[in-house]
């Protein structure tokens, strides 16, 4: 087999443009397969080992106050294997060099030193020394976020006055990858962080000396979660409890599983996507070689080669690009996924961040691109050695035209005769043509997908934060304050406008199905806050009964006029009947909303509000600022503007780099289909452009008519793409739509411009590189040979 | 004159260029024996070329029977057809194919690698006198020089039977005698059988029998009192 | 004309088209707001607290002597007369002690008297200060120096006052009763008047109704123990404590309302009197605040309100009756003043503007703006001078 061995090289040397498209497109398949097959099993690995290393709880619960012997009571419950107590605290931070209020939450550690569950992990510094009452620990995206470190004091309004506590080291714990404040959607890790905090200090601030308002439980393996949580329930019903919940419910851990789902469907779509089209690339490549090489194949039957033996030659040279593709895209899936791994261990703080190579994802990986590959060749090589060899080697028949129907329409007295051959040719071989146009769809529709997440993104964030969010401030209190407080808040410095809202913690109950959240009750003639669909409809609060976010709907499977059970879970603690008023489609989150005065009947708490909205002067901000630090009844201060910039840090984080990966490949894939179907018709017809050139037409008017079929295929391509790209977006906003937010299925123009832009920029760079081949057809030859 | 090599009864071929049908044999039968040289000369359309291609199992015949030695041909599967090739048979085209990418030796090579006794590339090359263009493309050698690389890649492998099909129609009467003279070479070295095909009748005078084919059929079979050697040939 | 020139002619055609598509289709959308209009209206600047109601002249009876108090039938609401027996006393054995504490409710009482009176003179010097100033408005007012409005409030302070002094005469004659009746126990006292044992009855000084009963049931009382409350309850005042940064520009005799519970009707009534000290009040944020009591006559006695009731009240710092407002959610804070976002044509053109005084909602425009200019309401972040917009007009002026 030597000679066909050489004889392979030698072809791949020939066909070196091609082939490199190919295996560029290869190597972006391997890699992105590489990269998000590997993150996915790296970050849920580096979640396990951090859950387990720093003993994450597997239960919680908050109440308002319980003695020490509810805390043992609970940790009777069988299942249980560790109950801790502890206390949680919240309060306006004043943090040097902000002029915001910030929000600490406080967390007790023992006077012992380390707690037995949720164990924050020292960066930075050390763990408060025992009897240091003032010493604490902070998160460390608070640390950074601020610029603080150990030396720095912070102030709080604790007990009434201010206290000063000390910061001796910096931690980051499982409990808290993401750290949000409650009623946040997105971490602002600048205006909230934690706080560890000797118990001594926290004991005084919340009345509790013996006693504790929070409880962390570790499971025993194979304890029935959902038991226990009832039981826990039971035991501190007395207490105040708002209900235990499991991780499933805890906010930190329900981001980053969400987070590591999400990678799992990108893990799957893309790849696949970007290996199909090397398969159909290989196929068309290797289409043309074949049917130029038609004779030699032939010849090489006639000496008594057999089918297999010849057939392998050109299956392996359909290897070479997968080959190639698989050298460069391996290294390069090994490097992206640290730097991603790198990125998100930066981004989730996980205490360990390498990640090392998983050589079964790439095998897998250049597996799956090999079969691809040779499913694409296979198919055009079959073809062509089960030609009888005498057929072979005579001079293909003339291709066969008939009047098609552009003919019988008389449309070709409208085009020069170049133009017609253009149109006749194409409709000729109406497979590959088809197969052209498909490539080209496809690639238009995935370049507007990645554009269309972009501007997904933008959606949302318009939506949330200009036209649901229109307040400047939201404060909370501590405790359900009385209406006068509004008041009391208008009269503040820079305060323009002041609502009242208020936020009843339920359970939703319809059928099987039960769902924690909280009601979230606004004023009728409410203007700050209001309830936006994803198609910018406002929805108004109704007077009787419950609106509910379309997905929250869905999920407790609903319908307006539907009557719901709801169990408040604090205060009267009733159960009451609450009929589904209606329904809107929101982008974010799965809301539960009411009229005030509603909600006042239904908890039977007619003054009592829970935070309120406020319309601030941005010129008094600062004042108002240093005023909100010194109000002890403030639990929670949210600044719309510091929860865009949350937003925003967070999505770019997080997705927009993955975009950006997918625009790159969409890009690649665009320039390699383009690519191949010009150079592969020059090709295919430089006997027949040769013939043209002997007879008369300028190197302009060929070029003319290799390209004019190129420009019809990429303009039919792109019709079809733009049908195809709404599909492929309807399918990602399908597969994005969780309880935590809906990605809003509007693909604005631009997207389709972008993607038309790009498709077009691809075939003008081809355009050169043929220009360029053209002018070097040497016509005798061509007529010769044939080649 | 040795044994049958080929015994061919009642060959009929039809096959379809677009929407024409061209009956190329309408009713062959022929024998041939080991070791003649045989030309076949006849107008072109003559059928000539088809007759060659199912002796050598190229193509299948729409009807009848040939034999090859104790093989039946037809009826054969591919498989068959192309062991019999690679053992048995050598081919010489009038436009050489030879592959572009691969050098003079490489060319003879592709083929004795898959042969059963050959003779090294190099011997063969010298047999047709390309001693020195034993690394050369065939885009850098004259027509003449391509067929005779085409010639070597036939012999090297020692076939039974050399088929060519007018091996000397796109070359000048000084090349193709050359080319003549190297076939004639192995025919008496190697004592392969030839089959000629050509419209130059003056080549028939290097044949021991000369068949003439016209419409598809057989019209005569003369046997040369004489083989001339070819370099006496004029045309 | 020329093959050439055709093609040239045609293809910048499809050029110029293409752009012009790419613009069209490209250019950002309409941004959805709600819209406004300025109008011309009244416009009111209030102070809004809650307040609380409190009967003006109400008595505390109080045992006159120490022994064991026989449980009542009267409750909270009844009606009694002047003279009508409301509680009863078995005197119990007199102690020193209980000569005492005699002594002592006497001396109670005679301050009660004290102060009913320097009450009663309080009352007619503002009777008279009020009548004075009646008569100069009324001069003034003749040669149009002063409006009607103001007139009309001195006049109706007027009338206050004097209600205010037959109330004050009212509490003298109770306070007197209740002095007798203390001296009554103190006599029993010295002299053993009342021999343990014997029923002592306590009558209402006043006609009213029972405010609050703060004994119930028997049980023994020590004499000077508060044992219910009796007053007139259409004699209602509301007592609203306002930050003492605010009090300054409350003055007595300015309008304001009173609402009750969530309706929206609101009572008319006027200020009285704005208390002189301050004093400490935790605030609902947590924070300590100097607060001073500020006193709220109803212009009309209400119905179906009680003692102790919680009521919002809006004081009314300034009104006009005619100005160009602009709800307050329009308005965008600019370095040096205020802007607007005007709409006209579908656009938004920002436009400085001088704003006058903040009432609730609404605010005045001094300059920049006529009526009926359409306004965006709450302009976000994507509304610039020169965007485009779309939007209904919600709510109204005012």
């Amino acid at each position: 087999m030597r000679m066909l061995n050489r004889k392979l090289r030698r072809d791949v040397l020939g066909l070196a443009g091609p082939l490199a498209a190919v295996a560029l497109v290869a190597a972006s398949g391997i890699a992105l397969f590489v990269t998000l097959r590997s993150m996915r099993g790296f970050l849920a690995q580096s979640q396990a080992d951090y859950y387990r290393d720093y003993r994450f709880a597997d239960v919680f619960v908050l109440m308002k106050r319980a003695p020490a012997s509810a805390a043992r009571a609970v940790a009777r419950i069988p299942g249980v294997r560790v109950a801790e107590p502890r206390l949680v605290f919240e309060a306006v931070l004043d943090v040097p060099g902000l002029a915001e209020p910030a929000v600490g939450r406080f967390v007790s550690i023992p006077a012992s030193g380390e707690p037995l569950l949720n164990v924050p992990h020292v960066r930075v510094g050390r763990m408060p020394a025992p009897g240091a009452e003032r010493e604490v620990l902070i998160s460390e995206a608070f640390a950074q976020a601020n610029r603080l470190g150990p030396g720095d004091s912070l102030s709080a309004v604790l007990n009434g006055r201010w206290e000063r506590v000390h910061v001796v080291g910096v931690a980051i714990s499982p409990e808290y990858i993401y750290e949000l404040q409650g009623g946040e959607l997105f971490p602002d890790n600048r205006l909230f962080g934690v706080i560890w905090t000797p118990r001594a200090l926290l004991a005084a601030a919340t009345g509790l000396e013996s006693g504790c308002n929070a409880m962390a439980l570790q499971l025993e393996p194979g304890a029935p979660e959902r038991d226990v949580i009832e039981a826990v329930d039971r035991v501190l019903a007395p207490y105040g409890t708002l209900g235990a919940y499991g991780r499933a419910e805890h906010v930190s851990h329900k981001f980053i599983s969400d987070e590591i789902e999400q990678n799992r469907v990108g893990a799957v779509v893309m790849p696949a996507i970007l290996l199909g089209v090397t398969a159909f690339l290989l196929n068309v490549v290797l289409s043309r070689l074949v049917a130029t090489q038609r004779a030699q194949v032939a010849l090489l039957k006639a000496f008594g080669f057999t089918n297999n033996e010849i057939g392998l030659h050109y299956l392996l040279l359909a290897l070479v690009p997968v080959a190639a593709g698989a050298l460069v895209g391996v290294p390069v899936g090994f490097r992206l996924s640290q730097a991603t791994a790198a990125l998100y261990a930066r981004f989730y703080r996980f205490p360990v961040s390498t990640i090392r190579p998983d050589w079964g994802v790439a095998l897998a990986a250049c597996g799956i691109a090999a079969a691809a590959a040779l499913a694409g060749a296979a198919i055009a090589v079959r073809a062509a050695v089960r030609l009888p060899p005498a057929e072979g080697m005579r001079p293909p028949a003339p291709a066969r035209f008939e009047a098609g129907v552009l003919d019988r329409l008389r449309v070709q007295r409208l085009l020069a005769p170049s133009a017609r051959i253009v149109v006749r040719n194409t409709a000729r071989r109406p497979l590959r043509a088809v197969a052209a146009v498909t490539g080209i769809a496809l690639a238009f529709a995935m370049l507007v997908v990645s554009r269309y997440a972009f501007s997904a993104i933008d959606r949302i964030e318009e939506v949330q934060f200009q036209h649901v969010q229109r307040e400047d401030i939201s404060v909370t209190f501590r405790e359900a304050a009385p209406r006068a407080a509004l008041n009391a808040l208008r009269r503040l410095p820079g305060v323009l406008d002041v609502e009242p809202m208020r936020v009843v913690p339920v359970a939703l109950r319809h059928g099987a199905v039960e769902r924690r959240t909280a009601i979230f009750a606004l004023p009728a003639t409410g203007d700050l806050r209001r309830i936006v669909d994803q198609d910018l409809r406002t929805h108004r609060v109704p007077a009787n009964g419950l609106l509910l976010t379309t997905k929250l709907a869905d999920v407790l499977g609903v319908r307006p006029g539907d009557s719901l059970t709801v169990d408040l879970r604090e205060g009267t603690r009733r159960t009451v009947r609450v009929p589904v008023a209606a329904v809107a489609d929101e982008a974010l989150g799965a809301n539960a909303y009411a009229d005030l005065e509603y909600a006042a009947r239904i908890t039977g708490e007619r003054q009592a509000i829970s935070g309120a909205l406020l319309a601030v002067d941005p010129r008094r901000e600062s004042e108002l600022y240093l005023t909100l630090k010194q109000q002890p009844a403030l639990v929670g201060i949210g600044i719309r503007s510091a929860a865009l910039r949350g937003f925003q840090r967070t999505i770019a984080e997080s997705f927009q780099v993955m975009i950006f990966i997918s625009v790159i490949f969409s890009v690649i894939i665009a320039f390699g289909v383009v690519y191949n179907g010009a150079r592969v018709a020059l090709s295919e017809r430089a006997r027949e452009l040769a013939s043209l050139r002997v007879l008369g037409f300028t190197k302009r008017e060929v070029t003319t008519m290799v390209f004019g079929e190129q420009v019809l295929l990429t303009l039919l391509g792109m019709a079809f793409g733009v049908a195809a790209g709404y599909a492929l977006c309807a399918v990602a906003s399908a597969a994005g739509n969780t309880e935590l937010f809906r990605i809003p299925l509007v693909v604005p123009v631009t997207s389709y411009a972008y993607a038309a832009a790009v498709i077009a920029g691809a075939f003008l760079a081809s355009a050169l590189a043929m220009r360029q081949r053209i002018r070097e057809l040497d016509i005798v030859e061509c007529l010769k040979t044939g080649e | 004159m040795g044994p049958v090599l080929f015994h061919a009864r009642g060959l009929t071929k039809t096959y379809h260029m677009g929407d024409v049908a061209v009956h190329a044999l309408q009713g062959v039968d022929l024998d041939l024996y080991e070791g003649e040289v045989v030309v076949i000369l006849g107008p072109s359309g003559s059928g000539k070329s088809t007759l060659l291609n199912i002796l050598g199992g190229l193509d299948a015949p729409s009807g009848g029977e040939v034999h090859f030695r104790d093989h039946q041909l037809v009826g054969a599967g591919d498989a068959a057809l192309t062991r019999y090739r690679r053992e048995h048979v050598g081919f010489v085209f009038q436009f050489y194919n030879l592959l572009p990418s691969l050098t003079a030796t490489e060319n003879v090579a592709l083929v004795t690698e898959i042969a059963e006794r050959p003779m090294p590339p190099a011997d063969a090359l010298h047999l047709v006198g390309l001693g020195e263009r034993l690394d050369h493309f065939p885009s850098q050698m004259s027509g003449g020089e391509q067929q005779r690389v085409a010639i070597a890649r036939a012999i090297a492998k020692r076939p039974d039977v050399l088929l060519c099909d007018e091996p000397t129609g796109a070359l000048d009467a000084e090349t193709g005698v050359v080319v003549l003279q190297a076939l004639a070479r192995a025919n008496r070295e190697l004592g392969t059988t030839l089959v000629v095909i050509t419209h130059n009748a003056t080549i028939a005078q290097m044949a021991d029998r000369v068949l003439r084919m016209r419409d598809g059929r057989i019209a005569s079979i003369e046997t040369n009192a004489a083989r001339r050697d070819p370099a006496e040939l004029e045309w | 004309m020329t093959r050439m020139t055709r093609r040239i002619v045609i293809g910048v055609a499809a050029a110029v088209a293409a752009a012009a598509l790419g613009v069209w289709t490209l250019r950002p959308a309409a941004v959805r707001v709600d819209l406004v209009v300025a109008s011309r209206g009244p416009l009111r600047v209030t102070l809004d607290e809650d307040g609380e109601t409190r009967v003006v002249h109400h008595v505390t009876l109080s045992a006159p002597v120490s022994g064991r108090l026989l449980a009542t039938a009267l409750e909270a609401g009844d009606s009694v007369a002047r003279g009508d027996p409301v509680l009863t006393i078995v005197a119990a054995p007199l102690d020193p002690r209980a000569r005492e504490q005699a002594q002592a409710a006497l001396q109670g009482a005679e301050a009660g008297v004290v102060q009913a009176r320097a009450g009663v003179e309080v009352a007619r010097m503002a009777l008279v200060e009020a009548e004075r100033d009646v008569a100069r408005l009324r001069q003034l007012h003749a040669s149009g120096a002063v409006s009607d409005r103001d007139l009309e409030s001195a006049e109706r302070l007027a009338d206050t006052r004097r209600r205010e002094r037959e109330m004050a005469d009212e509490q003298l004659k109770a306070t007197e009763a209740q002095r007798a009746s203390a001296r009554a126990g103190v006599e029993g006292a010295a002299t053993s008047a009342v021999p343990a044992g014997s029923q002592v009855v306590v009558r209402a000084p006043v006609s009213g109704r029972v405010l609050r009963v703060f004994e119930e049931h028997e049980r023994m009382v020590a004499a000077g123990t508060p044992l219910m409350d009796v007053g007139d309850p259409r004699d209602l005042e509301v007592v609203v404590d306002v930050l003492s940064s605010d009090a300054g520009g409350v003055r007595a005799g300015a309008p304001a309302f009173v609402r009750v519970g969530d309706d929206t009707a609101a009572l008319k009534a006027t200020v009285t009197r704005v208390e002189p000290a301050a004093f400490t009040k935790l605030s609902p944020l947590g924070v300590q605040e100097q607060r001073v009591n500020v006193h709220v006559a109803f212009d009309e006695p209400p119905r179906a309100l009680g003692d102790a009731y919680q009521v919002g009240v809006s004081i009314v710092l300034w009104e006009s009756g005619d100005v160009l407002r602009v709800p307050g959610s329009a308005l965008v804070a600019r370095n040096g003043g205020w802007r607007v976002f005007r709409v006209r044509g579908g656009r938004a053109e920002a436009v400085d503007v001088a704003v006058g005084h903040r009432g609730t909602s609404a605010v005045e425009v001094r300059s920049g703006l006529s009526a009926g200019d359409t306004l965006v309401a709450r302009p976000n972040d994507l509304v610039r001078a020169g965007s485009r917009v779309e939007g209904a007009v919600v709510g109204g002026g005012g």
